[in-house]
């Protein structure tokens, strides 16, 4: 660099180091690309040989490990774990040391949160099925590693694999989610049915209730729209709460097909022109009959509905549980029930409770600012200490 | 006041190999200093520990009665600095930078800026890296001169200048210092240049300041005498022997200072005759004085 | 004093301002566009995906203007082994803060750039009943930003001194070599937990995790 060029104090040395960084990122990039897309130059018949004999032998091994497991799903693990009225077998050759422990303090943590969010009626949830810890087969680790399988007993389906480096929470969100599959198991068929099988077993966090504040103020349903905007009744369809015969006009309105279609993927050829008339030119008549050829969504997602449901546990104390097990009747008479108030006040309390959470928008808050002002100040104070 | 700038005991280390030890140098009120010493002898560093731009390990500084580096602002705002490289921001132009440098001084003339800035022939809208040496020479002096300062520091104001920017230059300093009887600090190590202006002299070489003296002194004080028959060891005479050396025959070079005509006599009752007496100029003079130096110098250093 | 020295900062970073507005008005027009599509600016989803969208440029915005005013003053200075700096008849610390607040100050003209490109990009598209505007918050939240930003990289700079770039880069290639690492071999990430720190109070990037919407519930 000249002498000038030094003076004008350009970023010289410091550019030279920012893109000698920014090389590196790139060349890590396609790096990491190159190794990931497997690129080399091969001969393509030694590819095709190694491929077939690898297909053969990976299908071996599958049938092999498909009949392990279903053997192995016949015998519970030897070891338990058990923290107040849950039980865990887990198998002991995976789950030691570290894991173990994780494990164990994770069976704590949903222990009590199922005891405050269920009552003591769900003490015995896990007694005839308790959460299963299995260690997988060297041959069915996935690429990110997975050594466990946690499940239910005697309940397929429901499986989550992590890493033996779990972390605590992710261990008790996944008690919590099987437990909550148990809980709902018992539950009146019309509850059952809304929630899909599932009743929360925990507290929502605050995030999750802005969550559903955004959901509903850009939901493509009239119904949940209305409800952001104070419509009681409509909440109450919106959450699947009151019966519909034709969902595709009782929950969306024609301006609303159109938004719905474009979200869609492409449907079968005979269908796609028609759903392509109307998202491109809006027709009505092309709207509604492509919009039929599939299931109409729900308003809001599942999780809105079990949110109603937890706050009904909430507010019902720690019988509620109980109570929705000994309730009869459709979904709002068992959330009243569960409540110990009426379905309108609940849904009212809810719709309250997912306001309030709104996010604050992107306003700074005065403590936000504060604080913010204050690390201004402490680090000028701070440039200023040293002399060149 | 009557010293501008007094130093005491001044020690200063820069890495593993560059030291100023012990320094002790007087600044008078009022005179011209020159600050004579070849490349590398330290006078920049010192002259950047007088104005607190670098600290000292040891010692004291005094700068027109302020404390360096407790009170060394107080002193800057009545100095005049001119350093040995353009120290400017490039990319301003020469009204922005007179401008800028105007705003740290209370005591900035602008009219006297503005009539040096036509004398020095300087284009305001022209940006500083487009000035050449001389004329970026000349906007660091009519930047240094612009407040009225007191104590005008300038180190190698006119290296690499042609012989008209520095005449100009000169010109306008010594018309300055006559006008407002200011002290001036100026390095060089040019000797013939500074022999003009200066009345004082301190001489730098290797971090130690290894004479200081008034000019007059400096430049009629060392001789170089032909000697012949002196002894040996000649015992202690009354003038300083700087160097001593053989010439052709039996006949001694010997570079002396504080000579004095009388002084004959010394070398008779030793037994040597004086043979011839030598006047130095002011080159030869800072070259035998700094022979001196490094000779007396232990080994090693 | 001061408004020289603002001045100077001025010039030394007025074309990096003026590029960061053009952008600022250029860019979440676009970006909304793209994202509300082009059949009926109705599509309540596609205002708040643009509106996240632009709040990651908003973000990087925030910091590119942080880095060229903090770092811009100092390599000027640098240059010139701060021989001019500490001639001045100032001291270092009072000669740091006008650094500082000079560049503080001009971070107010990407801020205001924000204000009024949210205004114009806000006033250019229909706004459904349950969604809100928010320019003036959003330009609020990018200047407190652009300023915490600023602030550390101002005292990194000052601090650290001519080693604050090759430092700068280091920790950036540390960052990216432990994250692939991490990523190969299903590590845990050792960086969450003081990344958490300074994003959550009172760390100094809690504003950056918040949200960054021009459009909004």
């Amino acid at each position: 660099m000249s002498d000038a060029a030094r003076r004008r104090g350009g970023f010289g040395r410091a550019g030279r180091y920012v893109s000698l960084a920014l090389a590196l990122i790139a060349s890590t990039l396609l790096t990491s690309t190159l190794v990931a897309s497997g690129a080399g130059a091969q001969d393509a018949a030694q590819i095709r040989a190694r491929t077939l004999a690898a297909s053969r032998h990976a299908l071996a091994m599958r049938a092999r490990y498909d009949s392990a497991r279903r053997a192995a799903r016949a015998v519970l693990p030897s070891d338990s774990i058990r923290a107040g009225g849950l039980t865990l077998r887990v198998d002991p050759e995976v789950v030691r040391g570290t894991t173990r422990r994780t494990i164990e303090r994770a069976a704590a943590r949903a222990s009590e949160e199922i005891r405050r969010t269920l009552g003591s009626a769900a003490d015995d949830l896990t007694i005839g099925n308790p959460v299963v810890v299995r260690g997988l087969p060297a041959y069915a680790l996935t690429w990110r590693g997975s050594r466990l399988a946690f499940g239910l007993a005697g309940v397929p389906g429901r499986a989550s694999m992590y890493a033996l480096t779990l972390s605590e929470h992710e261990a008790t969100r996944t008690i919590l989610d099987l437990v909550g599959s148990l809980a709902a198991s018992r539950a009146p068929d019309s509850l059952r049915a809304w929630t899909y099988g599932w009743i929360p077993a925990f507290r929502e966090e605050e995030s999750r209730w802005a969550d559903f504040a955004v959901e509903l103020a850009v939901s493509r349903s009239f119904v949940a729209r209305a409800c952001h905007r104070g419509a009681l009744g409509q909440c109450e369809r919106a959450l699947g709460l009151v019966p519909v015969h034709d969902k595709l006009t009782e929950w969306y309105a024609p301006e609303d097909w159109r938004a719905l279609l474009d979200s869609w993927k492409p449907l079968d050829p005979d269908v796609e022109a028609v759903r392509r008339d109307c998202v491109e030119k809006g027709v009505p008549a092309s709207c509604e009959r492509a919009a039929r050829a599939r299931t109409v969504p729900l308003p809001l997602t599942m999780a809105a509905r079990q949110s109603l449901l937890g706050l009904a546990l909430e507010r019902g104390g720690t019988d509620a549980y109980r109570r929705l097990l000994a309730a009869r009747g459709g979904v709002r008479e068992v959330l009243a029930a569960t409540a110990g108030i009426g379905a309108d006040s609940l849904v009212a309390e809810w719709r309250a409770r997912v306001l309030a959470a709104s996010p604050h928008g992107t306003r700074p808050g005065a403590a936000e600012a504060g604080f913010a002002l204050a690390w201004v100040v402490l680090l000028s104070v701070a440039a200023a200490r040293r002399r060149p | 006041m009557s010293d501008a700038v007094l130093v005491r005991n001044l020690d200063y280390r820069a890495g593993k190999e560059f030291a100023i030890r012990d320094l002790a140098m007087t600044v008078p009120a009022g005179s011209v200093y020159g600050f004579l010493g070849p490349n590398g002898s330290g006078k920049t560093t010192t002259i950047q520990l007088l104005l607190g731009m670098r600290r000292a390990d040891a010692g004291t500084v005094s700068v027109l009665g302020h404390d360096v580096p407790a009170g060394v602002h107080k002193a800057l705002a009545r100095i005049g600095y001119v350093p040995e490289r353009l120290h400017l921001y490039p990319t301003l132009t020469v009204e922005e930078t007179l401008r800028y440098h105007a705003a740290f001084y209370p005591d900035w003339d602008t009219a006297r800026a503005e009539q040096l800035r036509r004398e020095f022939a300087l284009r305001a809208e022209q940006a500083v890296e487009r000035l050449s040496k001389g004329e970026a020479g000349k906007l660091m002096m009519l930047l240094a001169l612009a407040h009225t300062p007191e104590l005008l520091v300038l180190d190698e104001p006119t290296d690499g200048l042609d012989p008209v920017v520095r005449r100009d230059m000169l010109n306008a300093l010594l018309e300055y210092v006559s006008a407002r009887h200011a002290t001036v600090l100026i390095s060089s190590h040019l000797v013939h240049e500074q022999e003009r202006i200066c009345d004082h002299v301190g001489v730098m070489d290797d971090g130690r300041l290894v004479a200081e003296m008034p000019m007059h002194a400096f430049r009629s004080g060392i001789k170089r005498l032909r000697i012949t028959g002196a002894p040996r060891d000649a015992g202690s005479p009354p003038f300083t022997l700087l160097t001593r050396g053989l010439r052709a025959g039996r006949e001694e070079e010997w570079v002396v200072r504080g000579w004095q005509t009388e002084m004959h006599d010394w070398f008779t009752r030793v037994g040597g005759e004086v043979r011839e007496v030598i006047d130095l100029d002011l080159e030869e003079s800072f070259v035998e004085l700094l022979r001196a130096a490094r000779k007396s110098e232990p080994e090693g250093n | 004093m001061f408004r020289q020295v603002l001045y100077v900062q001025w010039k030394w970073a007025r074309l990096e301002l003026i590029v960061c507005a053009i952008a600022a008005f250029l860019i979440p027009p676009v970006v909304m566009n793209v994202f509300i599509g082009q059949y009926d600016t109705y599509y309540t989803r596609g205002l708040l995906t643009g509106s996240a969208a632009t709040g990651v440029f908003y973000v990087a915005l925030a910091l590119v203007v942080a880095v060229t005013l903090a770092a811009r003053p100092w390599n000027a200075d640098a240059a010139l082994n701060h021989a001019y700096a500490l001639s001045l008849p100032v001291s270092w610390s009072e000669f740091t803060r006008y650094r500082f607040l000079a560049g503080a100050v001009l971070l107010v003209v990407p801020a205001l750039t924000v204000w009024l490109s949210g205004i114009v990009t806000a006033g250019s598209i229909t706004i459904p009943p349950t969604l809100q505007a928010y320019p003036a918050s959003l330009a609020i939240r990018f200047l407190l930003m652009a300023l915490v930003l600023y602030s550390a990289v101002f005292a990194l700079q000052y601090v650290a001194g001519k080693r604050a770039a090759k430092l700068g880069a280091w920790v950036l290639v540390l960052l990216l070599v432990v994250e692939v690492v991490v990523q190969l071999f299903h590590l845990g990430d050792p960086f969450v937990p003081t990344w958490k720190l300074l994003t959550s109070w009172p760390g100094p990037f809690r504003l950056l995790t918040a949200r960054w919407m021009l459009i909004d519930v």
